[in-house]
């Protein structure tokens, strides 16, 4: 099968333009060379557009433009139609009987609308009979022939991109891979067959005990069996899914993280730090409020100490003299007065002594006031000079924790700039987001592994339940004359079944065995580095492995060059096991691909296009010197030019 | 006892000074009292007194502690070398007012001339070379 033109039409940069596929020599290996913006990559969405509908590699700038050549659209004027189409002509087989696919889409600029909208859009198949008559097959039909040329479950292994290459193994899970091998190995009719023969024996099973109620109870029983083993093996088969839907979520998220630091653990850090910055700084206040109320208050004593010092001195001499207490009780006095009469030696008081007595008691009551005062002041004073050197002492200790803080806070401050500046230019949220997938996915693996296995157990328990059960059956069965047709019957379904299911799995493994050495083969031409890499393996999960001669694992380590090596390898081995002679179409085969590996890449599309097509899509960088000394006279060059007056691109032929 | 002072006066223009003054660190939780027993004392240590010309009440003389009062008792004393001054207590207050109305200004000074953290290590430095002087001098008296 190959492509033999591609006709566009009003198809985004393409006004009218024909490319033809023509075969140069004994090979069939097309170059197209474009600069970035004139359509190069929509050569590869107008081949996905027309077959089904849809393109898969669309430039950001370009989504939710019409697929309708924006100039043309505008200028259409308002009620008129235009028709976008692309026409893919191809030969089906060797007889080169004509063919094409064409899809069209009618445009119309709406009255007091600005953007033509799409009003139509229909694909059709047109072949010729064998008789020569054009046969004309519409929408689904025509997606029939689709399926023969190139099933949309596999046209990511016949049209890509290479820049997509290198991110090949993180977007092509086991599970895609492993529907693209069921796909090429066509078990499917397998399975069928499998299904129905199960079927048909539940059938004979059911007429079996029709003959006997013992025939009836041992079924009743053995399918009641079976039904519990069934339900856990399809809990297994849910579980190892789930387990490996969570390993791909895990590698892609892995790989996703591998360029990042660990951004998870230094957020957590930084937060850690900011909420030790608050304590710091808390603390800092604190201490420098503590410090403050002692200064005030030593300050408030330092200043006034010669004056408590005198005052002391004072004081302490008056209480030395004996002048504080007062000596003589006023209230003696006091009665002297009232009585007239001396308490001492009953005499009366005359006038004289009474004042000399109110003089004495006016002093007295002076003296005891003032007593009182001084007694009272007399402990605060001495307190404040035993306090004093105290107060000092915690200042200095206060003043050394302050500082002490400060270069805590200093030091802390400096390691979340740190932090800071590593996690600069990071998008935190999202790497944040994919850790906690990760450990999501993580946990997810390790619960349904653990369930996984418990189910095993089980599924081992119920095995014997249901063998026993079977047995017992096949017992009754044998009991009982009038089964014996049946039982037969049953004898040969089982072993149909039995004989279907190891032939799909003999076809799984063999398919896996064959594209591990294609994989091995090809990718062992395309790299310079022969002596470093051994074999290519795909697990039972349909994950691949790439091991270093010495046995270690190495895909997560080779570059992203290499990883684009890798998968395209694979892509041809692939190719290679299905069957399929469908074209292969690449946009940027080697981008990221090193000088190194270019020619070899280009001597394997040499090879390649020996035996089927390859139409290539490079810019003029992409077709450099290592690539063009290779192909230029082994390939039909073509260059893509765009036209400034019309703003369309067309076709020239390539000179270099 | 019923002629003795229930408050003591400050200045009214001493007012927004004392306001102002409070925001400062080393008078956090601190109330008029303190803030005028401060002033007070920096007067006092300055031996510069400033009349109260127009008298606003400031502090009841009941908010004043035992610790307090023997403060401001000491500086009378010591002021009229006699101790028995203590019992007239409207010239101890006066004293104390006129001391805190001159003491205020120049710790308004201190507060306004340089930034509040330079404030504090100056006054720390201070205390301490105060202290050390005090203590020399102190056994120096005793020796």
């Amino acid at each position: 099968m190959r492509i033999t033109k591609l006709v566009m039409r009003n198809y985004r940069q393409y006004i009218d333009c024909t490319i033809d596929f023509e075969k140069k020599a004994r090979r069939d290996l097309h170059v197209v060379v474009g600069k970035n913006g004139v359509g190069k990559t929509n050569i590869l969405n107008a081949i996905n557009w027309c077959l089904y509908g849809n393109e898969p590699h669309l430039a950001k700038d370009s989504e939710g433009m019409p697929v309708g050549n924006v100039r043309v659209l505008r200028e259409a004027g308002q009620h008129k139609k235009v028709i976008v189409s692309v026409e893919l002509h191809i030969c089906l087989d060797k007889s080169e009987n004509p063919a094409f696919f064409v899809r069209n889409a009618e445009y119309r600029l709406k009255a007091g609308e600005e953007t033509p909208v799409k009003v139509g859009e229909d694909f059709s198949y047109f072949t010729r009979d064998n008789s020569g008559n054009t046969k004309i097959y519409r929408s689904g039909e025509a997606s029939t022939y689709v399926q023969h040329f190139v099933p949309i479950t596999l046209r990511e292994f016949f049209f890509f991109d290479g820049e997509q290459l290198s991110n090949y193994f993180k977007e092509a899970t086991g599970q895609k891979i492993s529907n693209a091998i069921f796909e090429l190995s066509q078990v499917d009719l397998l399975n069928r067959i499998s299904a129905r023969m199960e079927r048909v024996l539940s059938d004979f099973r059911k007429d079996a005990s029709a003959n006997s109620p013992q025939i009836d109870e041992a079924r009743k029983k053995y399918e009641n069996d079976k039904e519990k083993l069934d339900q856990n093996k399809e809990e297994l088969k849910t579980c190892q899914d789930q387990i490996a839907a969570a390993k791909d979520e895990i590698k892609r998220l892995q790989d996703a993280l591998a360029d990042y630091p660990n951004v998870e653990a230094m957020v957590e850090r930084r937060k850690q730090l900011d909420h030790k910055l608050e304590d710091i700084d808390k603390a800092i206040k604190m201490k420098k409020l503590e410090k403050a109320s002692k200064l005030y208050t030593s300050s408030k004593f330092t200043m006034h100490m010669p004056a408590i010092e005198q005052s002391i001195g004072l004081i302490d001499e008056k209480i030395a003299k004996g002048e504080v207490p007062p000596p003589i009780d006023p209230s003696v006095l006091e009665g002297v007065l009232s009585k007239n009469v001396c308490k001492i030696c009953g005499a009366k008081i005359d006038t004289a002594a009474a004042s000399r007595i109110k003089t004495l008691l006016k002093e007295i009551r002076t003296s005891k006031k003032v007593g009182q005062a001084i007694l009272s002041m007399n402990p605060y004073l001495h307190r404040i000079k035993e306090e004093l050197p105290e107060i000092i002492k915690e200042i200095k200790i206060l003043g050394k924790d302050i500082a002490d803080k400060q270069k805590d806070h200093k030091f802390t401050f400096a390691e979340k700039e740190q932090i800071q500046k590593k996690l600069e230019g990071f998008n935190e949220e999202k790497i944040v987001a994919y850790s906690k997938d990760l450990k999501k996915y993580e946990k997810l693996r390790d619960d349904k592994t653990e369930r996984a296995g418990f189910l095993k157990s089980i599924i081992i328990e119920l095995e014997r339940n249901a063998n026993e059960s079977k047995k017992d059956w096949d017992e009754e069965l044998e009991k009982n004359k009038k089964s014996e047709g049946i039982r037969n019957r049953i004898r040969f379904c089982e072993k149909a079944v039995q004989i279907t299911t190891a032939a799909k799995n003999n076809i799984l493994n063999d398919i896996r065995a064959k594209i591990e050495i294609e994989t091995t083969n090809y990718f062992t031409k395309l790299i310079w580095k022969k002596d470093y890499f051994g074999d290519v393996s795909l697990d039972s999960n349909y994950y691949i492995h790439l091991f270093h001669k010495m046995g270690m694992e190495c895909l997560g380590t080779i570059s992203a060059g290499e990883r684009g090596l890798l998968a395209f390898a694979f892509t041809l081995a692939m190719h290679k096991i299905s069957g399929f002679d469908s074209p292969i179409i690449i946009d940027s085969p080697v981008h990221r691909i090193s000088d190194e590996n270019r020619s070899n890449i280009a001597n394997v599309f040499a090879e390649v296009g020996e035996g089927k097509q390859i139409i290539l899509l490079f810019t003029p960088s992409e077709y450099s010197s290592e690539v063009s000394t290779v192909l230029s006279n082994k390939a039909n060059q073509m260059m893509l030019k765009m036209d400034v007056a019309s703003n369309s691109t067309c076709l020239e032929s390539y000179n270099g | 006892m019923a002629n003795e002072p229930d408050r003591i006066y400050i200045d009214k223009n001493d007012k927004a000074i004392y306001e102002r003054i409070e925001k400062a660190n080393i008078f956090n939780d601190k109330g008029n009292k303190d803030l005028f027993i401060y002033a007070m004392i920096i007067g006092f240590e300055q031996r510069l007194k400033e009349a109260v010309s127009s008298k606003l009440g400031f502090v009841r003389v009941d908010y004043f502690n035992d610790e307090d009062m023997a403060l401001i008792n000491s500086l009378a004393i010591i002021e009229s070398k006699d101790i028995d001054m203590i019992s007239e207590r409207k010239t101890v207050y006066q004293l104390a007012e006129e001391y805190a109305h001159a003491g205020l200004k120049i710790l308004n000074d201190k507060l306004e001339k340089v930034p509040y953290e330079v404030f504090e290590s100056n006054l720390e430095l201070e205390i301490i070379t105060k202290y050390e002087a005090f203590l020399k001098a102190s056994s120096k008296s005793k020796g």
